[in-house]
């Protein structure tokens, strides 16, 4: 008989085939119920029906008579449960989760969670969430994580929870930079490219309206070590009054062992409800692994995530402005390359001679100087970079320190100092460069190392 | 699985051995006697190139887990790259004993034999390898390698087509099928697959030695000479040794017997040409085909600072000599004044045998730093440019300083050849 009607394709009343059956089930249960009142498991069975009709009222009562028989029942607890659930009544709810507290499976404890929600205990309904998450990582939940798993999220108000708030911040450093363009010496050409991508569209949001120009994307800065990538990208964000948040190479690393998916959606969710905010990842090559290593799939994982968190799949990127660093860029995934993400990559070069002259000058200041040719040290300096420079500075300064305890009275820095301390520190670029320009003499093909072909005059 | 090692190996496989390193030693503070650990930090070490550290720590690992294999694979590995082949398969061999299984032991054990030419010997075992794991790329390579060293063309292009076929994207296949080529004097076709291996990773040291060697073989010459290399180099140290005054004995008797009658004194001077053009170009080819390559679009490149120089030092030389030379054969131009004929003869010989030391000195000139021949070659450099000075102002009395500079240059010739 149920197969007739199940197979069968009119409907009464605008009711599926389905309910129609489920009601004459319940009618039925109901009259063999009468028959037998104190069969329990029969009033069990039908209670659940009813639960599963949306028939909470009169689940309830069936629940309730179950439990006066068979006290500790634990499917009617549950049941009952179910049913203040839906019917508002929490706190009933609540007492009764929280006898059950270890028996609960996941759909349980998850109603026990939004429960207390609802009734703003939020550090135990966030105790019991972590649990579940603990027993099934790729749980989500957009009405509970909206409460739980951002706390710094404004909306709402929870008590006790700064704490909470602050390491959750604190894992993933954030600070308002107070350096701007202004303070980075030369750099002209990168500070336009950046000021093209991501700081105009801020700034003049109709200009780019009108021209269709889409905003976002990111901007992928390489070179040689020490060249001022993270200070740039600081300034970037010191720059339009931004936040800033660094993700080195640890944190990255840390996203490939653990709960790598969930890491990275949390830092851009951190970065979008901070707008604006610049999200700058620091030897980002370490997220994209070589060739060779692709086959890894646990790798491909990450670099999808990050993909997707970048394309803004989930949530827009409006007012997220997405800098990342390397030095091997010969081993960025080549999917970061592409429209819509990385794509202006910029080559940091090392400091050109007026941008040395500017680096020795302020790395000097302070320091008790005696006469000193500026434009000398910097001449003698090709090819180092910024940190070489400091270094430079910090040998002559140590040797001057050591003169002046002998001596008993300070000892100025003068210009031949500098350029002995040149002679014992050599840049460490030269190192780069002997790869980099491997890398562009044989694996140029989409022309990507131009820029360091052009910078070491070379012609291909 | 510790997380901080798990750290470790991912930047190792990233290319990132410093930081590696840092991380296992955090690592090795906690647990000092961690083998795996170790074993890991040797593979950091060996990245970096230090060697000697790399086996003191793979050698604590072995003690701590003797019956690990791969640890006396990661010891021969070492040894293999320090040229140390004894001990090298000595690791090879206990690897193979603990686990018979591992293709890539047999693989390696195979290089390490053609490194010192047993080739048949390396052909069995990297066969033995490919009958555990048919695909094994070191042990394909191996295989070709032997194959083609023992002449066996056909079966070494099987073999290496087979490779290619199990992963055309592999460098060190591409390597080898190009150093196959190149002994085998098809140097064009050596040239693409050495591109091919520089595309896939622009870093291989091997690869820019192939490609140089590729490029420089346009020059017939140059050719010719790679392969006697190839050739004597195959045929083990002791002839390699032997070789040039085998070559003497040789002409000297060939010449001696072209003498004893009018008819074929003509091709005794062929033979002494033949010689003596073997014996300058055994010196100076090298230079001559590098300077070729300056003028090459990705040769220029591929030349360090050293061989440009000489390349450059040499070729100048060499002309300069040759135009001396010619000025006092054909032209007569000195007769009657204080440069006669042979004082410009020996001017033009002795800037021509200047090539010789200029090819072998390390640039730029550093006399403090440099070995025992380098200095023995600058000093000759010296000896012959303040003769032909000498010639120049003290034409009369030049012939002495020339004489001792041509007793220089003997010596060095000969403590070079016997030197190998």
């Amino acid at each position: 008989m149920p197969f007739k009607i199940y197979n069968s394709k009119y409907k009464i009343n605008g009711l599926s085939p389905y309910t129609l059956l489920m009601n004459d089930t319940i009618k039925n249960l109901e009259e063999a119920l009468s028959v037998s009142p104190d069969n329990v498991p029969l009033r069990l069975h039908l209670a659940e029906l009813m639960l599963e009709e949306k028939m909470y009222a009169e689940a309830m009562l069936h629940f309730s008579a179950v439990l006066q028989k068979s006290y500790g029942n634990i499917k009617a607890q549950k049941g009952l449960a179910n049913c203040y659930y839906h019917t508002g009544k929490f706190s009933a709810a609540i007492i009764i989760y929280e006898q059950l507290q270890n028996q609960l499976n996941e759909e349980d404890s998850i109603r026990f969670v939004k429960c207390l929600v609802k009734e703003n205990s939020l550090q135990e309904a966030a105790a019991i969430y972590q649990k579940v998450i603990a027993a099934n990582p790729s749980f989500k939940d957009e009405e509970i994580d909206s409460f739980l798993r951002m706390p710094s999220h404004t909306g709402v108000a929870m008590p006790g929870d700064e704490e909470d708030v602050d390491s959750e911040d604190s894992a993933y450093f954030m600070e308002k930079p107070k350096i701007k363009f202004a303070d980075v010496g030369g750099m002209q050409r990168i500070k336009n490219e950046i000021s093209l991508k991501i700081i105009q569209p801020l700034k003049n949001p109709e200009l780019y309206k009108a021209f269709g120009k889409k905003t976002g994307g990111g901007i992928l800065l390489y070179g040689p070590p020490g060249c001022g990538k993270t200070f740039i990208a600081k300034a970037a964000a010191g720059e339009i009054d931004a936040k800033f948040i660094n993700i080195g190479l640890h944190d990255i690393l840390d996203m490939w062992i653990g709960n790598s998916e969930k890491n990275l959606h949390e830092i851009f969710e951190l970065a979008r409800q901070n707008a604006p905010c610049v999200l700058f990842f620091d030897e980002v090559d370490a997220m994209g692994a070589s060739r060779a290593d692709l086959k890894q799939s646990a790798m491909r994982h990450v670099i999808n995530q990050f993909l997707a968190e970048m394309d803004g799949v989930g949530a827009a990127n409006e007012g997220v402005l997405i800098l990342a660093a390397t030095n091997a860029p010969w081993s960025v995934d080549a999917a970061f390359r592409r429209p819509g993400r990385f794509d202006r990559i910029i080559f940091v070069e090392p400091p050109d001679e007026k941008g040395r002259e500017e680096i020795i000058k302020s790395v000097l200041q302070g320091k008790p100087v005696g006469d000193i040719d500026i434009k000398k040290i910097a001449q003698a300096t090709p090819e180092y970079s910024g940190a070489d420079i400091n270094a430079v500075v910090d040998i002559a300064t140590e040797e001057k320190l050591q003169a002046s305890m002998e001596a008993g009275s300070i000892q100025p820095i003068h210009t031949k100092d500098l350029l002995k301390a040149i002679k014992q520190h050599r840049a460490t670029t030269a190192e780069w460069f002997a790869t980099a320009r491997n890398y562009a003499l044989y694996a140029n093909e989409s022309g990507l190392y131009d820029d360091i072909l052009k910078y070491m005059k070379m012609k291909k | 699985m510790n997380v901080i090692l798990d750290q470790a190996r991912l930047l190792l496989d990233q290319g990132r051995p410093k930081d590696a390193e840092i991380k296992i030693k955090q690592f090795l503070q906690q647990e000092p006697d961690n083998d795996y650990a170790l074993s890991l930090l040797t593979r950091c070490l060996y990245d970096r190139k230090q060697f000697d550290d790399g086996i003191a720590v793979i050698r604590n690992a072995i003690s701590l887990a003797p019956e690990e294999s791969f640890y006396y694979y990661l010891k021969g590995f070492g040894h293999y790259q320090k040229d140390d082949s004894v001990a090298a398969i000595d690791n090879l061999h206990k690897a193979i004993q603990l686990n018979p299984y591992h293709a890539e032991y047999y693989g390696l054990l195979a290089f390490i034999l053609l490194g010192t030419k047993n080739f048949n010997e390396a052909l069995g075992k990297a066969n033995e390898g490919l009958a555990i794991e048919a695909d094994n790329i070191t042990c394909l390579n191996a295989r070709a390698m032997a194959l083609n060293k023992l002449k066996k063309t056909d079966e070494a292009i099987a073999t290496m087509q087979n490779a290619l076929a199990q992963d055309p994207d592999s460098e060190f296949t591409h390597t080898t099928i190009g150093w196959n080529l190149l002994e085998r004097g098809k140097h064009q076709e050596a040239a693409k697959h050495f591109r091919e291996s520089l595309r896939i990773n622009p870093v291989s040291q091997n690869a820019q030695g192939g490609l140089k060697e590729a490029l420089k073989s346009k020059v017939p010459p140059y050719k010719w000479l790679l392969q006697y290399s190839f050739w004597i180099n195959n045929k083990g140290k002791k002839l390699k040794r032997a070789m040039p005054i085998l070559l003497l004995i040789v002409f000297r008797v060939l010449i001696t017997l072209f003498r004893q009658s009018d008819a074929t004194m003509g091709l005794a001077y062929v033979a002494g040409g033949i010689y003596l053009l073997f014996v300058i170009g055994s010196w100076t080819m090298n230079s001559i085909a590098n300077f070729f390559l300056l003028f090459h679009p990705d040769g220029k490149y591929a030349l360090s600072g050293t061989e440009k120089w000489s390349a450059i030092t040499v070729v100048t030389a060499m002309l300069t000599g040759f135009a001396i030379l010619s000025l006092a054969l054909f032209t007569g131009v000195g007769k009657g004044t204080a440069y006669d004929e042979d004082t410009i003869l020996a001017a033009g010989l002795v800037c021509l045998s200047l090539a010789l030391p200029l090819g072998e000195m390390d640039y730029p000139i550093r006399f403090k730093m440099a070995n025992k021949r380098n200095r023995f070659s600058f000093l000759l450099v010296i000896t012959g440019l303040f003769s032909l000075l000498a010639v120049l102002f003290f034409p009369a009395q030049a012939l002495l300083l020339v004489l001792l500079y041509g007793v220089g240059f003997l010596l060095y010739n000969w403590s070079g050849v016997l030197r190998y």
